[in-house]
């Protein structure tokens, strides 16, 4: 018997053909991909290699200097603080997102009665744009005029520093964060879950599986595709993470929370005009980013065997 | 079971508190004035400002931001489903080549940094006529959205078994008739899902209208953030703002709420 | 300089109060419908001047027929903005918002704004009634690029100088009599006195700035109070010499640094990351016993019943002298044309409109600082009579406050540093002496020395 999807004749044309179909689908976005992308991005690698300091009278032209500024950047400590920042708060950022966000989902999946109402409350907060969100946790924050502050003193906690001590302020960011776009990955893995046939489920429940069990042993391997998928897109917009530093801290204290994309636009248009070199360090960072991604799919390719 | 059962709930009313409690003290404090708005302890009874909202909307440039934004919103959603969909499907099941390399860079692009972007994209869209407008806005986000959305779907596509759709495909359709009638309904979750990203980010984006808006094509997020002023800090003025946009974005959900509940029908009576 | 600065000062003021009652409030002959039909494109930064200005814009559209389109941006996205425009071909605005010593020098070194000198003396293009002159020179002169005898490439707007506010209920409750504080040393015993009665209570001594990218700019008070009479390169302010060497291991630099790090440690929890914001904020809350360096023009929000609980308890004073020396600074905004307008005539006619004597008038009364002194004379009466004496006094010992050269910005954002590590307890030997060399860095990466 022949599979299915092989029984097309040999003398159908190309057009109507799979084929073309995939191409069809395909060319327009990467027109538009390309466009948009492909020059600013071309732009911005030569730039890198000039020396362009709007600071000094250069706005006019651009001084070719090679690779003089990635040079350059291997030396700046302040670099690579931002850098270790921004894994810091990635990474428990992630954690904090994935458990909880999979925990509202789970949650979610198994009532049916209310479903809507909750789910709409926990994903509120992605509604909030995240200028508001920043400015609002800043006063939330405050040490003095806070409430978060004054609901702790109401319970005998003394005023805590969220935001200006430099040990608590990247956990304060992660804190706005979850709090933010936990319903991101809230929305991906409720999504994943009500995809899943019932049928394992309800086969290991008719086997004596209890709750927990069918979780581990069933769902879980069924989810883990949209668990990798929710990690790796929030794992690049964390690593990405710009307005929530800069309406609340502006990378301090004495630079604990400044994360690469606020240096690199201290350094460029937002303070110090250095464009070539702040082009270098996006492009550098950039870099960062691209083998975090490749590791993390590689992790995500090497689970559980079918 | 009983005991679980209220276990769950119990949870889920926890979990919304905590994550509605800030955003009740923001629309709790766009009703004060600024003096009430700051103090500790904090005022709990008070004449409600209704007046903010009126302040917050009229303020120069906010409803023709909020305006904006919708549009450009909306635009953002269309182009990036229009274009997305299409792409995540033929990348999960299209024998075209180069599919690999495709899908890589599409990731490759979410993953910069948008600071590469702003200058160059600056200059550019100056000297085109795209700065400041919205078909300038709706392709700027693109560059945001439009991977999510291919990589995303792609992943839904993938999670739908090939039978099904080869089963149409001996009846003799297209992979467009495929794609249209048989694969999106069983992904719809995922579709609504990329749609509201995509819509979010829109909403919520700040340096791509920071550097490519000015007047005409300026955003809800430039606009709240510019009611900081300098002697006046209209702190409640400017929560009521923040409150006024957040109704776009619960509209837009309660739209896709039918949607998504209906995707879940199907996708729970499949196989 | 202070002598001679007053010396103007008062001559102008008598000059300006007979020409007030003299002369018409416009020319009758000048032209002012010179630029009909086009349109002027503004951007202003969210400030008391911008808000007031903002309202009167349809009585120029009127007087001229020039169309107007504003842009009013918050300090952040304003700053972005106009650096992005003025970098452009093509700026989106014609008329903004200029800061001497950071979009001024930038917009000067890169050819991007337009010197102003040819416009001011040019008669058809400028009303008889503008009287230029009754603007203080002193103010025009930090317009003045690249250094105060360039030309002018801004016209000055508004006006402040740092001073201290205190609250008046609390000093007297303590049995402070603030006429007998006479030095730092004064002051700071009196604000022992306030920390220890009302700390527990939920009152700070001391609001000041923290780590505000501006903050240096208020730390040169700081130093000026104690440097004394000792000359200065007027950009380099005191952190530098003739050939560029830095000077902050020198005692007045160390002593100014080392007060503002005092006074940070009388400051409340989260004082090191207090912006402009937060230090007025927190006074107007009651929370702040005394406002250290800080703007005068604070002095009209702290005064607004919709924002400040302390209506009717604020003090003013002039920052206290030294055993080295008396003084602080002063810094203003102004507006600027960009280079590339295609309307600069246009332009002008704003420009001079908005900064005209009725213009100073009415934005003086909102910003507590006003640039001219027909403004002073008139208004004078109507702001709280000690803000007057204080900021009379502060103008009297104040120089001018804008540091700029190349890599300027990097320098302060070490100073920053620096000041965060003495309040933190380090060694302020150690911590100036790598703060010295930190700068000398800078001034080598960045070619300084011809």
């Amino acid at each position: 018997m022949q599979p299915a999807t092989f029984a097309l004749p040999s003398r159908r044309s190309f057009f109507g053909s799979r084929a073309f179909y995939g191409y069809l689908f395909t060319v327009p976005g990467l027109l538009v991909a390309g466009a948009l992308i492909l020059y600013p991005l071309l732009f911005g690698l030569y730039v890198s290699l000039n020396d362009w300091n709007w600071a000094s009278g250069q706005s006019a032209q651009m001084t070719f200097v090679g690779l003089r500024n990635y040079i350059d950047l291997v030396h700046d400590e302040l670099f690579w603080n931002a850098l270790l920042n921004t894994f810091y708060f990635t990474g428990a950022a992630l954690v904090v997102e994935m458990m909880l966000g999979t925990a509202c989902a789970l949650l979610l999946n198994s009532v049916a009665a209310g479903s809507a109402f909750f789910r709409t409350i926990l994903i509120f907060p992605l509604m909030i744009s995240d200028i508001v969100a920043a400015i609002m946790w800043k006063m939330l924050l405050d040490p003095s005029l806070g409430f978060v502050n004054y609901l702790l003193s109401l319970v005998g906690i003394g005023s805590i520093n969220w935001l200006s001590d430099s040990h608590l302020v990247i956990p304060a960011i992660v804190l706005i964060d979850a709090w933010w776009q936990t319903g991101v990955i809230t929305l991906i893995i409720l999504a994943g879950l009500q995809s899943l046939p019932e049928e394992p489920r309800e086969i290991a429940r008719v086997d004596g599986a209890n709750a927990w069990q069918i979780f581990v042993h069933v769902t879980l391997p069924a989810i883990t595709p949209f668990l990798w998928t929710a990690a790796i897109f929030r794992a690049i917009d964390l690593l990405r993470v710009f307005a929530i530093v800069w309406g609340t801290t502006g990378g301090g204290p004495a630079r604990a929370s400044q994360v690469a994309q606020h240096y690199i636009y201290a350094q460029g248009i937002g303070g110090y005009l250095h464009i070539g070199y702040s082009t270098s360090l996006a492009v550098t960072f950039a870099a960062f980013i691209c083998i975090t991604v490749v590791i993390l799919l590689g992790l995500s390719r090497k689970g559980p065997a079918e | 079971m009983r005991a679980s059962r209220l276990g769950v709930y119990a949870s889920l009313i926890l979990l919304s508190l905590l994550f509605a409690f800030p955003v009740a003290w923001l629309i709790w404090t766009s009703l004060k004035l600024p003096v009430q708005a700051s103090a500790i302890p904090p005022v709990w009874v008070f004449e409600p400002q209704w007046s903010n909202y009126v302040d917050a909307w009229s303020d120069r440039g906010f409803s023709s931001a909020f305006f904006n934004t919708v549009v450009i919103g909306t635009g953002t959603v269309i182009v990036s489903i229009a274009f997305g969909l299409p792409m995540g499907y033929s990348l999960a099941r299209s024998p075209i080549r180069g599919k690999q390399f495709i899908g890589v860079s599409v990731l490759f692009l979410r993953m910069l940094p948008e600071m590469i972007f702003l200058i160059p994209l600056y200059g550019i869209y100056r000297s085109i006529g795209l700065f400041d407008t919205w078909t300038g806005m709706i392709l700027a986000f693109q560059i945001i959205t439009l991977p999510f959305a291919v990589w995303l779907l792609r992943g839904f596509v993938e999670g739908v078994p090939v039978d099904i759709e080869d089963v149409a495909r001996v009846d003799g359709c297209t992979d467009f008739q495929v794609l249209t009638r048989i694969t999106m309904p069983l992904i719809l979750p995922g579709i609504v899902a990329a749609a509201m990203f995509t819509f979010v980010s829109v909403w919520g984006g700040l340096l791509f209208p920071l550097a490519l808006g000015y007047t005409r094509a300026e955003t809800i997020s430039v606009a709240i953030a510019n009611f900081r002023g300098y002697s006046n800090f209209q702190w409640p003025v400017m929560a009521a703002g923040a409150v006024i946009a957040t109704i776009p974005q619960i509209l837009f959900f309660g739209f896709i709420q039918r949607h998504l509940i209906a995707g879940l029908t199907v996708g729970s009576v499949k196989g | 300089m202070s002598l001679r600065t007053w010396l103007i000062r008062a001559a102008s003021v008598l000059a300006a109060a007979i020409s007030v009652s003299a002369s018409p409030a416009l020319a009758d002959d000048f032209n002012w419908k010179q630029a009909q039909g086009q349109t002027v494109r503004v951007l202003l930064n969210s400030h008391p001047w911008q808000e007031t200005l903002e309202k009167r814009i349809p009585e120029f559209e009127a007087l001229t027929g020039i169309k107007v389109e504003v842009s009013s941006l918050a300090e952040a996205t304003f700053w972005d903005r106009v650096t992005l425009g003025l970098s452009s071909n093509e700026p989106p605005f014609d008329v903004f918002m200029l800061s001497p010593n950071q979009t001024g020098y930038t917009g000067y070194q890169n050819g991007w704004i337009e010197p102003l000198d040819g416009y001011i003396k040019d008669a058809s293009k400028t009303d008889a009634a503008y009287d230029f002159e009754d603007i203080y020179k002193y103010t025009v002169d930090g317009f003045r690029l690249p250094t105060a005898d360039g030309k002018v490439y801004g016209i000055p707007i508004s006006l402040e100088t740092y001073m201290i506010f205190y609250r008046t209920d609390l000093f007297a409750e303590q049995g402070i009599d603030v006429s007998a504080l006479g030095t730092v040393d004064d002051w700071l015993g009196a604000l022992e006195k306030v920390n220890a009665a009302y700390k527990d209570k939920g009152i700070a001594a001391v609001s000041i700035r923290g780590q505000d990218p501006t903050m240096p700019d208020e730390l040169l008070a700081a130093v000026n109070n104690y440097w004394g009479d000792r000359p200065f390169m007027a950009q380099r302010m005191f952190y530098f010499d003739e050939n560029w060497k830095p000077r902050f291991t020198d005692p007045a630099v160390m002593k100014g640094f080392e007060l503002w790090a005092k006074l940070l440690n009388f400051g409340p929890p989260g004082v090191e990351n207090f912006t402009w914001y937060e230090v007025s904020n927190t006074f107007a809350q009651g929370r702040a016993a005394t406002i250290w360096f800080d703007a005068s023009v604070f002095a009209g929000m702290l005064n607004d019943p919709k924002q400040s609980t302390v209506v009717g308890k604020v003090g003013y004073a002039a920052v206290p002298k030294t055993e080295t020396g008396h003084g602080t600074t002063h810094w203003g905004w102004g507006l600027g044309m960009t280079a590339k307008s295609p309307v600069k005539d246009a332009a002008w006619l704003f420009i001079q409109w908005a900064t005209s004597k009725e213009s100073d008038l009415d934005t003086g009364k909102a910003t507590f600082g006003p640039v001219r002194a027909s403004t002073w004379a008139a208004l004078g009466g109507t702001f709280p009579p000690e803000f007057t004496k204080a900021a009379d006094e502060s103008f009297k010992i104040s120089v001018p406050g804008y540091m700029y050269f190349d890599g300027a910005r990097e320098v302060a954002d070490r100073i920053i540093d620096a000041v965060m590590r003495l309040k933190a307890g380090e060694d302020p030997d150690a911590v100036m002496g790598q703060l010295n060399d930190q700068a000398a860095k800078i001034v080598e990466a960045n070619h300084l020395k011809k």
